[in-house]
């Protein structure tokens, strides 16, 4: 479903359709006005949260569906990605030291470090079999 | 993404073409650990034609400073664009990364 201020789609937990999703809301945010480095960094954004989804909570299954909803509420960007895995417990999130991940030879850990630090705010929240995660951001008027 | 490796005098330059995500990182991953097995002591990822990173492939450069560090070997990223020098910056990453305009003299 498209309308001028929603984008909706659903795809599947595979690592190669990232490259699709972080496309489709690039079309979205250009077709808003929202410019670099604002659009890059919620493509990173949404990008982190995909890949989270798709590998952690996921196991990168292929026929377990995402889906992904965003939209520009004045000035404000709602972004909503609904995954079917399994649950994922924000709270107990704790943000790593830069430090620790060079001495520990950590590859990851950075994914929502990154989106905490660009958008506004990320809640998730669980729905029968499903984590929604919403992430919001306040956009300076086009 | 493409992932081009190829040595210049005393480096060993890797170039990315495209985005480096959850989904390429591997491939950047697997280069750089090949060139630390050849022993290289200077490895330069050439980030001309990158135009995104996300946190795998960034991960992946954190996971071998201790290495860069314990092995004496000079690493930097090449070239970079602004988009991912600011995701660098966000994470409080521009000191420990290097990032060069040019290849440094021999």
């Amino acid at each position: 479903m498209n309308n001028k201020n929603l984008l909706s789609f659903d795809t599947f937990c595979t690592k190669t359709n990232l490259k699709c999703i972080r496309e489709k809301i690039q079309k979205f945010l250009i077709e808003k006005h929202i410019k670099d480095p604002d659009q890059y960094l919620i493509i990173l954004a949404v990008d982190e949260i995909c890949a989270n989804s798709m590998i952690h909570a996921n196991n990168e299954d292929p026929c377990k569906h995402l889906s992904v909803k965003a939209r520009l509420n004045k000035n404000e960007l709602h972004i909503e990605i609904t995954d079917e895995g399994k649950i994922f417990d924000y709270q107990k999130y704790q943000t790593p030291k830069i430090d620790d991940l060079v001495n520990l030879k950590s590859k990851g850990s950075m994914g929502l470090m990154l989106v905490n630090k660009i958008m506004d705010k990320i809640e998730y929240t669980r729905q029968g079999n499903k984590n929604v995660c919403r992430i919001t951001k306040k956009m300076m008027a086009a | 993404m493409k992932l081009t490796s190829e040595k210049s005098n005393s480096f060993i330059i890797i170039s990315l073409d495209g985005d480096l995500d959850a989904s390429s990182s591997l491939m950047l991953d697997s280069a750089i650990n090949n060139a630390l097995e050849q022993n290289e002591k200077k490895i330069v990822i050439d980030c001309t034609k990158l135009d995104y990173v996300s946190s795998a492939g960034i991960g992946v450069f954190i996971s071998y400073l201790n290495d860069f560090e314990s092995k004496q070997v000079y690493f930097a990223l090449m070239n970079v664009k602004s988009n991912i020098i600011t995701t660098l910056q966000i994470l409080g990453l521009e000191k420990l990364v290097p990032v060069i305009d040019k290849l440094p003299d021999e």
